[in-house]
């Protein structure tokens, strides 16, 4: 029992002492305002109260009567330091009481120095016990202090009590409150000699620096996590060992003693072990500090760290804004936190990403909004309270600070890259708590300034893969993105995936008439409502020229025609806006093919889509075709596009024009010619060429001197052989065109003859190709029956059985009778204007030698 | 947090910082909050019908294309749409309509609506003013929750009415008298009834119209501090110093002033005349008022530092330009001319100005003509270190006479009061002048014919009396003129039967009815009473 009150009788001084102190070091260490100050004075004065209180118990020099005087000084000096420390916390002015405090708190001071508080003092051994108590008389001054040091209390506390009612928004308020009223019942305990000679005072001043510490701490006035420094850990643990070291040296030096131990070998080893233990004492106290203070600032700078490594390298924009704002809400504890980025084409900022998966916001920043104008000058992050205070932002137009308090915004994040603003983080409330702790922000601070290089550099790589992959006029992909996206698509997809290629009907003859701008124009118009329509359904990329490409994955044929189909409706109904023309309009023809079912891999897949494009071409352009086996069977037609066939058109037009009397030859040879292919069980494909040479056969005449080419007499021989030439000329003309290379042999075998007296090659029979056979028919007949000045006339029944005469000189005989044959069943239509005929010899081919 | 809140947490800092913070502006930062907020009103205006009715088929995308293209506007080109107050044709929704009189105009009174945002704006503005009115240097102000106010203003439909709505919920102020006892008593007796209040329990701010202040003023001093009431309800701290202000006076032998009695913590004053009205109001209540400049269509645009010397704009109520006197000239002798206007950051010093404004936030003025003078004061002799121009009040505009911020007399006014009286009066001008203790009155300068068959002809002071019963009759404000502020507020001068017409025969350009310029007045002086001139 006497060893728990010996305890208590120097422990609880000595640990008053040690506590003060500390504080007051703490204090010492930080940064110092006002109320620090005031603090530290308080605190000065509670550690000359407890060190004056020591040095009495211990009666050192000059006496126990003076150290007890000093002691009744500080603790006198408490109450009215602790009564500056509250005025500077709650920001009170009254300097009449500051003087009228400080008077009577100078002259308690004089009186007590002067002996009229305690008049007696003097430490005497309590019999039977192991300590000494202070035997002490007291003054009529000690009265009249201990009245005025409680009315100085009792006005603090009024005045507190007032306050916190009115200023509850004050942090720490009540901690303050509490601490004044544990001040006033410990000095009141020494009021009652039972309570009172035990250390009540100490113990309610120790509690009271606490709770003191704790409400400066709320303020966010002293951050004591950073003032609790490795030095005062390592201050405090040195002290802490060397008085321990001491206390076990004075207490086993004794015992050593008796063993006959040399007292110095003794002190040498309590300090080599002391010296030992040392390191680990203070590892394992500073890591519990570290643990107890800097817990949570680690977990955040591990997750900068980790965040800095994820970014690191990274080109690509979304995964490093993915990781920014898992890091800010990682590190904020806050979900709703969004990021905005620099949009180049709307010149503003617009929303990109947010922490919080599927949150969206609709609104955007532009150039001229406060908050880039802000960060345009400066680096500092917006909190909302400035929004309120800082006439700078009362530029804010009401719908901007709409959409920000729709969002309960809190705090902007400007992310810059060489002094430029590529982007901010908006930090929003957490519910409906406001962010209170910069702390965070500050980090998310850093994190932006780390994101924002990562940001810049994966911008400028976008902007440069777009720049690679975007077809300016269109803003659609280019070709060279669509086919490694196809490629990718393809390979990725687990259900189906429909390529659509859309081609713009007749748009060659759109260009020839309103020209290349209006064309471009159009272009771009139909491109943008194909993307408004596919939206992120699908990938819209400009294939070729007037073809564009939509990749839809994971969608079925349905999904992708009825998709198809909208789009055709829209831009069939969509003007292409023009002054001189506001009614102009193009149509749209797609061909649509799915991948697994019908086509194996990318290159089928588009190759297929290509078949059922030209087919909605071919079948009357303005519709959707979906692919199939029909379409597969003309597989060779696709070869020819419309561009090509307008080519050959325009080339026919061009021979219709020099030779007028040989109008629509061409096209009517053409028709024979594919008839005769049918009838002979051509596929359709050689049917297709059979047409398309039977239109180019004459398109060397183009070279031929007009003056023979519209001779109405018979040609001489010079003239003759000139006008053979047409055949070369036609060879060396379509070899500049490689897609009507198929065409060729047809053309160059049409003037050959059956028994192979023809020309250019003479050829004979089976030699001579299918499709030459086929327009050399055509083309006796077309010659016999057209209105030509240099012959006569002569009807078609006189030109067929001039064919079937000869058939088999001239004419593949089973060609002549089944064109014949033909004529006369009416499944060849004549024009009307065809029934003249003309004299027999000049048409048919004279045999050469 | 609302303005009470943040008194009891005694975040002065912030307060300032919120509602003080536009005096730390720099001009091109003004600027740039003017042309913000211009280009939004701009939209909304755009799409308002009463902002085709004014921008007249011009789309104006820029500040430069709206000051080019937007012509000065007046009342009577909103009229029609704001008397009859169509909502659906105003750029945005208004929450409350401020009215005020019309002199000279085709209806009794004008109607100005105020959006939300612009009663959000106003709200600041008067917090700002009760802030810098309390404030001795920047940042320090001294006010409370819950202090004594004495609010002598015009209840609502006037702008001035406005304030306990705008403060209700944010700052907790004890009005005297009472808002809902007030509504039912006059002017005066409101005045006199809040003084009575704040003499029992003490005044903490007053808010009142200069003239009336100083006379009220001055009648506390002419009774020497007699009350005239009983000792109930007086608060002991109160009737502790009436006493001792009392005895002080007696011995001193001088009268009470009200800085005896009261320990005012801001004043704010407004009104035409208060420049003149100032330095005697600093002498009676011993502190220095603080002026404001508002206006039914322009709300509270000007409030001044904590210097109390030289009106500060506020950036964000209106966009503000100015046109110099000599274009004001120009256009008032031409109509037809287009007079040229300058922005904040093109003004220059010791130059008067009229003001034209263009509301923010949905408001409905647009290149506004207010109607009055301001002269923009260097800053060079401004301590408070505020790098904004300081204006100083002037006036009216020269064709309106406006007494003691009572009443503003037209040229319509006085023709009409002078062919209700049938006196032969054939030609006249009036000037706006100030009597000797500073207080404002008409000077009426009169030619009468035929002056053997009108007895009594020549005695100006009949005249005056004669035609003083239809200036009572024509503005009721004017009666109130003499009876609230003791001021006589009509002189008449009489001058030979054919002065006027000799005198414009000699010039070009038209005479001004209502004040006209100061040469012309001399050499019709001159041209009346010889070279000596100058009697007006």
């Amino acid at each position: 029992m006497n060893q728990i009150l010996v305890l208590i009788y120097w422990g609880i001084p000595v640990l008053s002492l040690t506590f003060s102190l500390g504080i007051f070091v703490i204090l010492a260490l930080s940064k110092k305002d006002k109320m620090i100050n005031a603090f530290m004075m308080m605190m000065a004065s509670m550690v000359l109260w407890s060190f004056a209180t020591l040095m009495m118990k211990l009666s050192v020099e000059p006496g126990s009567l003076f150290w007890n005087r000093v002691m009744v000084g500080a603790l006198m000096l408490i109450p009215y330091t602790g009564y500056l420390f509250f005025m500077t916390f709650v920001r009170m002015r009254r300097r009449f009481a500051l003087m009228f405090w400080g008077v009577l708190e100078v002259l308690m001071q004089i009186v007590n120095a002067m002996g009229y508080t305690t008049t007696a003092a003097v430490m005497k051994q309590v019999p039977y016990s192991p300590y000494v108590e202070l035997e002490y008389t007291l003054g009529i001054g000690a009265y009249v202090s201990y009245v005025l040091i409680f009315a100085l209390l009792l006005t603090c506390l009024f005045m507190a009590q007032r306050e916190y009612k009115k200023s509850r928004y004050l942090g720490g308020l009540k901690n303050v409150i509490l601490a004044l009223f544990i001040i006033f019942i410990g000095i009141g305990a020494n009021l009652v000699p039972v309570i009172g000679k035990y250390p009540i005072d100490f113990f309610a001043g120790s509690i009271a620096s606490m709770f003191i510490m704790w409400a400066i701490y709320r303020n966010r006035v002293l951050e004591l996590k950073f003032v609790i420094t490795k030095a005062v850990v390592f201050t405090v643990l040195l002290t802490a060992v060397t008085v321990a070291s001491i206390f076990a040296v004075n207490g086993l030096i004794g015992f050593f003693e008796n063993l006959g131990m040399d007292t110095n070998i003794f002190i040498l080893i309590v300090t080599f072990v002391s010296l030992i233990i040392f390191q680990p004492i203070f590892k394992f106290i500073y890591n519990i500090v570290n643990q107890l203070f800097y817990k949570e600032e680690k977990a955040r700078e591990e997750r900068t760290e980790a965040f800095t490594r994820q970014i690191a390298n990274n080109l690509k924009l979304s995964s490093v804004a993915e990781a920014l704002m898992s890091a800010v809400a990682d590190v904020s504890g806050n979900l709703r936190n969004y990021l905005f980025i620099y949009d180049e084409e709307s010149s503003s900022y617009r929303f990109y990403m947010a922490s919080k998966r599927l949150e969206n916001l609709s609104f955007a920043m532009t150039k001229q909004h406060p908050f880039v104008m802000w960060f345009d000058q400066y680096d500092e992050l917006i909190t909302g309270k400035q929004l309120d205070t800082n006439p700078f932002f009362k530029t804010m137009w009401d719908d901007d600070r709409r959409d920000l308090n729709s969002i309960l915004f809190e705090v902007a994040i400007p992310l810059k890259a060489n002094g430029k603003l590529i982007g901010m983080v908006l930090m929003c409330h957490k519910d409906t708590h406001s962010i209170k702790d910069m702390e965070h922000t500050q980090q998310i601070n850093i994190l932006g300034m780390t994101a924002s290089l990562a940001i810049s550099n994966a911008l400028m790589f976008e902007k440069a893969r777009e720049e690679a992959t975007i077809d300016n006029l269109t803003q659609t992909f280019n070709h060279r993105y669509f086919m490694d996206e196809l490629a990718e698509a393809t390979a990725k997809t687990k259900t189906s995936l429909t390529l659509a290629l859309s081609g713009v009907d007749q748009f060659n003859i759109y260009n020839d008439l309103y020209g290349h701008y209006e064309g471009d124009h159009a272009l771009a118009k139909i491109a943008s409502k194909i993307k408004q329509v596919v939206g992120d359904r699908g990938t819209v990329c400009r294939y070729q020229g007037d073809i564009f490409a939509i990749i839809l994955p994971d969608t079925d044929t349905k999904k992708a025609y009825d998709l198809i189909e909208k789009i055709r409706v829209v831009i069939e109904g969509l003007t292409i806006a023009s002054v001189e023309d506001p009614y102009r309009h193009l149509t749209l023809s797609t061909g649509l093919c799915t991948f697994p079912i019908q086509a194996n891999d990318d290159k089928i897949l588009l190759k297929n889509a290509g078949l059922a494009l030209a087919e909605a071409k071919r079948s009357g352009r303005n519709r959707t075709v979906l692919y199939n086996s029909t379409v597969a069977e003309d597989e060779e037609v696709t070869a020819l596009d419309e561009n090509q066939l307008a080519t050959v058109y325009a080339l026919t037009a061009a021979i219709d024009a020099k030779d007028h009397i040989t109008f629509g030859h061409s096209q009517r040879v053409a028709q024979y010619a594919t008839a005769i292919a049918s009838a002979m069980g051509a596929k359709p494909s050689e049917i297709e060429t059979i047409r398309l040479a039977s239109l180019l056969h004459d398109i060397g005449k183009i070279g031929i001197p007009e003056h023979v080419l519209t001779k109405t007499t018979r040609l001489t021989t010079e003239e003759y052989e000139i006008m053979k030439k047409h055949v070369d000329l036609s060879i060396t003309i379509i070899k500049h065109m490689p897609s009507f290379a198929k065409v060729i042999p047809s053309v160059i075998g049409h003037h050959e003859r059956w028994d192979g007296k023809g020309y250019p090659r003479h050829l004979a029979k089976e030699e001579i190709p299918f499709g030459a056979r086929c327009i050399a028919v055509a083309d006796a007949f077309d010659a016999i029956t057209s209105d030509r000045h240099y012959k006569s006339l002569y009807d078609i029944d006189i030109a067929v059985q001039e064919i079937e005469r000869n058939a088999g000189t001239q004419f593949d005989p089973d060609m002549a009778i089944t064109f014949a044959k033909l004529i006369r069943e009416g499944k060849v239509l004549i024009e009307p204007t065809r029934s003249t005929v003309y004299s027999i010899e000049s048409f048919l081919e004279k045999p050469v030698n | 947090m609302n303005f009470d809140a943040l008194l009891n947490a005694k975040r002065k800092d912030e307060i300032w910082q919120k509602y003080c913070g536009f005096l730390d502006l720099s001009v091109s930062e003004f600027m740039d909050i003017q042309n913000s907020l211009l280009l939004e009103q701009l939209q909304l205006f755009e799409n308002s019908e009463l902002g085709r009715s004014i921008f007249k088929n011009k789309h104006p995308k820029t500040v430069a294309e709206f000051r080019k293209m937007i012509p000065l506007t007046e009342y009577d080109d909103y009229a029609d749409i704001l008397l009859s107050k169509e909502v659906s044709k105003l750029p945005a929704k208004p929450v409350v309509w401020i009215e005020t009189t019309w002199e000279g105009g085709r209806a009794p009174v004008k109607v100005a609506p105020y959006t939300a945002a612009m009663v959000e704006n106003y709200k600041e503005a008067c917090l700002a003013c009760i802030i810098l009115a309390s404030s001795k240097a920047k940042g320090e102000f001294d006010l409370k929750v819950g202090m004594n106010f004495l609010n002598g203003m015009a209840p609502l439909p006037y702008l001035t009415g406005l304030l306990p709505d705008v403060l209700e919920g944010e700052y907790t102020v004890n009005y005297f008298p009472p808002i809902k006892e007030g509504l039912a008593m006059s002017f005066g007796q409101r005045n006199k009834e809040g003084f009575k209040m704040g003499l029992k329990q003490g005044l903490d701010l007053f808010y009142g119209l200069s003239s009336v202040i100083v006379r009220m003023s001055e009648q506390f001093v002419e009774g020497s501090g007699s009350t005239k009431t009983s000792l109930s309800g007086f608060k002991v701290s109160q009737l502790a110093k009436y006493a001792v202000a009392k005895i002080r006076s007696k011995i001193d032998g001088r009268p009470v002033y009200p800085k005896d009695v009261f320990n005012l913590k801001g004043f704010v004053c407004i009104g035409t005349d208060t420049l003149h009205f100032k330095q005697k109001i600093e002498d009676y209540w011993g502190i220095r008022p603080l002026e404001v400049f508002g206006g039914t269509e322009v709300t509270c645009i000007a409030i001044e530092s904590w210097i109390k010397d030289g009106l500060v704009l506020l950036p964000n109520m209106c966009f503000y330009e100015f046109m110099p006197m000599s274009e004001f000239y120009k256009n008032l002798e031409n109509p037809s001319y287009v007079p040229k206007t300058y922005t904040l950051d093109e003004i220059k010093e010791d130059e008067y100005y009229e003001l034209v404004v263009t509301n923010f936030k949905g408001g409905a003025f647009v290149r506004y003509r207010v109607g009055d003078i301001f002269k923009c004061e260097p800053n060079t002799k401004k301590t408070d270190g505020v790098k904004l121009p300081h204006f100083r009040y002037i006036d009216r505009i020269d064709p309106v006479i406006d007494l003691a911020g009572f009443t503003r007399i037209t040229e319509a006014t006085i023709a009409q009061a002078i062919t209700m009286s049938h006196l032969h009066i054939t030609s006249w001008f009036a000037l706006k002048r100030y009597d000797s203790q500073h207080r404002p009155y008409i000077n009426l300068t009169i030619e009468l014919n035929h002056p053997q068959n009108d007895p009594g002809f020549d005695d100006a002071v009949l005249i005056k009396e004669q035609l003083e019963i239809y200036f009572k009759y024509i503005d009721g404000d004017y009666a109130n003129l003499h009876k609230m502020l003791g001021i006589e507020p009509l002189q008449v001068t009489i001058i030979p039967y054919g002065t006027i017409d000799r005198y414009l025969k000699t010039i070009s350009h038209p005479l001004q009815k209502v004040n006209p310029n100061h040469y012309d007045v001399v050499e019709i002086m001159k041209l009346a009473y010889g070279t000596k001139g100058d009697r007006a």
